[in-house]
């Protein structure tokens, strides 16, 4: 029960302060002292705001409270101001838990939480706008960001699209043809690699090459895996 | 963890996927506050507890529309101050004037200026032995678990403020909480079982 006590202070860490509400709904024990030590706060508490009222009434110093104190004297005996101190009625708690049974259960969405925004660091930014439109620019900047990433991506995509094939070819050129012949094939513009002429003699290793990584061309939509297609065929009796 | 408000965000969002027994631990924490806050408007203690029942449940449906952008109490508060005033327009009574003031403000009044007795005799006299056992138990308890829990409960301080206060690791001090707080309500606990209300 010690996790209890903890808690409801507010001093465990997230996982584990999960874990326990988890076992409170599931033992009525724990709940029992989720209970009670809500209500031992509560009478602490509240005596202490009576003394308070206590004092100012009777135009007293108040007292400030000090560790090694021990409690005021008026403290243990029930002056009639304890009154004010509201219990609920004997069966308050069972017709609310009935009715709370008799609501629909609520499925909302997660909301964003405060947590997630300090962590990403960017929470300096919340005070210029109000908290839930922060939230809400915080979400439609990363819906933006995704998208315009997106779009980028697709069109560089397209635009380099001949690159790889192209310089590898060259690539292969380089390694393989000699330099006077190698001129004939790619010279200066792009049509002796588009067009390479049958009686060139570096056209062969061209074409052989090209012939060997006709996978990698972007003329198809996956690169690299129409080489592995093959056709199957199933011929039932 | 970052105190009462994180447990209570916690307990909402568990609230807000369908968990209906966080909401019940809401409601165990904050029902005798909200009690005492409905007795400033309305002075028949059953009807107070009518109106806290139906602030209750309309922050049940309201709980998909809370964001955490106050405090749960603190929007708690409002829902239970419009119920209030919703339920004496609708009986022809003249609600309180003096509504609008700032939450946190009411709650500390709440606390102190409740001068007037809104129990029923047998809730009254309940109260008075709460309030004496606790008393008589927190006078019992040896000065280290007294200092601890005093200083949690009534002066707020986080166990790391009190661990520095009373120069002893904080483990010590959750452990002092808990036996102070265990040691109280083993006293409580036959007077309650005894009594009608079996709390839940």
């Amino acid at each position: 029960m010690e996790k209890i006590s903890a808690l409801m202070d507010g001093e465990l860490k997230e996982e584990a302060a999960d874990e326990q509400i988890s076992l409170v709904k599931q033992n009525i024990e724990k709940m029992d002292h989720w209970h009670l030590y809500h209500l031992i706060g509560d009478t602490l508490r509240h005596e202490s705001a009576l003394d308070q009222s206590h004092a100012k009434v009777s135009i007293q110093p108040v007292s400030q409270y000090s560790p090694s104190l021990s409690p005021s004297p008026r403290s243990s005996d029930a002056s009639p101001l304890f009154s004010q101190q509201r219990l609920p009625h004997s069966n308050f708690n069972q017709r609310l838990r009935a009715r709370l049974a008799a609501e629909p259960t609520i499925l909302s969405p997660h909301p964003v939480r405060q947590k997630t925004i300090e962590r990403s660091g960017i929470s300096w930014l919340a005070p210029f706008f109000g908290k839930t439109a922060f939230n809400n620019y915080l979400l439609a900047a990363a819906a933006s960001v995704t998208a315009v990433a997106m779009v980028s991506w697709a069109v560089l995509e397209l635009e380099a699209g001949p690159r790889p094939a192209v310089s590898l070819a060259k690539k292969a050129i380089d390694k393989t043809v000699p330099m006077n012949e190698r001129q004939a094939v790619i010279g200066v513009s792009a049509k002796a690699l588009t067009a390479p002429s049958v009686e060139d003699p570096g056209s062969q290793y061209l074409q052989e090459y090209l012939l060997a990584h006709q996978g990698l061309s972007p003329s198809t939509a996956i690169q690299g895996v129409a080489a592995y297609v093959r056709s199957v065929s199933f011929q039932g009796d | 963890m970052g105190g009462d408000r994180e447990i209570d965000q916690q307990l909402v969002e568990r609230a807000q996927r369908g968990d209906k027994h966080a909401f019940e631990m809401l409601v165990l924490k904050y029902q005798r506050k909200l009690i005492r806050l409905l007795s400033r408007f309305i002075r028949d203690a059953n009807e107070v507890e009518d109106v806290a029942q139906e602030a209750f449940i309309k922050a049940y449906k309201a709980l998909p529309n809370f964001r955490g952008e106050s405090a749960f109490y603190t929007w708690l508060y409002r829902i239970g101050i419009n119920t209030a005033k919703n339920y004496l327009v609708a009986m022809g009574r003249r609600a309180p004037t003096s509504t609008d003031s700032n939450a946190e403000e009411a709650e500390e009044l709440g606390e102190s200026e409740l001068l007037v007795d809104v129990n029923t005799p047998e809730n009254e006299m309940m109260s008075r032995q709460v309030a004496k056992t606790v008393n008589q138990s927190l006078e019992k308890l040896p000065e280290d678990l007294r200092t601890a829990i005093t200083l949690r409960e009534i002066e707020g301080l986080s166990y790391e403020e009190i661990a520095l206060m009373m120069n002893c690791p904080i483990g010590t001090i959750r452990s002092r909480i808990f036996r102070a707080r265990e040691a109280i309500a083993t006293q409580l606990r036959p007077m309650l079982d005894a009594g009608k209300d079996k709390r839940w």
